[in-house]
């Protein structure tokens, strides 16, 4: 999917993680993933069931609380999504270095 | 390690143990080694196997009983055994008398001898800090000290960052300024202690105002003489590239001295207030002091909450009811 914006082309990619890492998304997980998202100039939303939140900050993703075993989407919208979802996807993969 | 020189003790001493010199005529150059003392009790009766000879020669009752009852040809040759050393100075506590051959068998062989009005246990007590203090290692650093809700924290960086300035504001908020641009640190035992230089001392350069006196603007309550640094801060250029803690769940330290001592890196960048964050900083230290970590204690309830909310311990629940 793509969305004209001005004139930049933006991209929307969104794709589901489930969070397997051993205690969850707590606090340094959270941090490695919007250090991570800070990077991109992409909007990032992640989301766990009705509760959506801004994925660049940090009390955010841990307002979500999203334990071992949860599914979250994560959408990012802009001209860098398709990187940032790449590298996003190996730090789920990864299990966030734990 | 620098060594004071019993000259040093002397004017160090003279007014707190009530010290007064017995043979004015020797020399105060020789140094002192140890911030130990010695009581040369077995010396006196002969043992010279083991002698710290080195360090300050305090003579208590004990060893003033014992002299006094020394007498004849062991007298003479313990006492010219004692006196062949290097011993650098001897003091005779709690103004006893001391035998007119001791005396000048020292000065003799240039040992100088005190008599303090103070008893055995102070003299040494005393002796013992402030030679402690002199040997203490020590150096200068550049950068801000201040008292910080009794919080001794030490701002660091680049010159031109703003340490002044961000200590400026805390002083304005009302705590207090221990040195700024050089900080003065010693160590004791495993405390560091920071001060001011004495020239330099509670003035500030501010660029643009020049050198402002703070005792003088603000007032005996901005300023304080020294302070243990409990907290380090390093206040550094904003910079895209560097990534910054955002938990604040590991306790990163800067060691001073070989000390390890709490440390923080504040970003500066226009619009953000950094004597606020410096505030919240100490306060934030404090609490850990106490025992509550704020970063710590949050995760714990984060992931206790996780726990309860797993599908397995759902599944746990619900199965409590099937």
């Amino acid at each position: 999917m793509e969305k004209q914006i001005g004139k930049a082309v933006h991209e929307v990619l969104e794709q589901k993680f489930t969070v397997n890492n051993k205690l969850g998304l707590h606090a340094r997980p959270a941090a490695l993933l919007v250090q991570l998202t800070n990077r991109f100039q992409s909007d990032i939303t992640i989301q766990k069931g009705k509760q959506k939140v801004n994925g660049k900050s940090i009390m955010g993703v841990m307002m979500l609380a999203a334990g071992v075993g949860t599914t979250v989407t994560i959408r990012i919208v802009g001209p860098d999504a398709r990187q940032a979802m790449t590298e996003i996807t190996k730090l789920f993969h990864g299990n966030f270095q734990e | 390690m620098v060594y004071p020189t019993v000259e040093q003790l002397y004017e160090g001493m003279r007014e707190r143990l009530k010290l007064s010199l017995l043979n004015p005529t020797v020399l105060l150059t020789r140094k002192v080694h140890s911030g130990e003392i010695h009581r040369p009790g077995l010396a006196f009766s002969g043992f010279y196997d083991y002698f710290a000879y080195d360090r300050v020669q305090v003579l208590g009752k004990t060893e003033i009983c014992f002299l006094n009852k020394l007498k004849g040809a062991s007298r003479r040759k313990n006492l010219a055994k004692f006196f062949s050393f290097r011993i650098p100075c001897i003091i005779v506590a709690k103004n006893q008398p001391i035998a007119k051959d001791f005396v000048e068998q020292a000065t003799a062989a240039h040992v100088p001898v005190f008599r303090a009005v103070y008893r055995t246990s102070i003299c040494v007590s005393q002796i013992t800090v402030f030679i402690e203090n002199i040997m203490a290692p020590d150096t200068t650093m550049h950068g801000t000290l201040l008292d910080v809700y009794g919080v001794g924290t030490l701002l660091l960086g680049k010159s031109g960052i703003g340490k002044s300035e961000c200590a400026l504001e805390l002083v304005e908020r009302g705590h207090r300024l221990v040195a700024d641009d050089v900080v003065k640190i010693k160590r004791e035992g495993d405390v560091i202690i920071g001060a001011a230089n004495e020239v330099v001392q509670h003035h500030m350069e501010i660029r643009g105002l020049g050198i402002i006196d703070i005792n003088a603007i603000f007032g005996v309550g901005a300023i304080r003489n020294r302070k243990q640094i409990t907290l380090t801060v390093t206040l550094d250029k904003w910079s895209q590239k560097k990534e910054y803690d955002r938990h604040g769940l590991e306790n990163q330290t800067h060691d001073i001295l070989g000390v390890p001592l709490p440390h923080l890196t504040i970003p500066v960048r226009p619009g953000r207030n950094i004597p606020i964050l410096v505030e919240a900083a100490a306060l934030t230290q404090r609490a850990k002091f106490i025992g509550h970590h704020s970063a710590s204690d949050f995760n714990q309830r984060l992931i206790d909450k996780m726990k309860s909310e797993t599908p397995q311990a759902k599944r746990a629940v619900s199965g409590l009811f099937d």
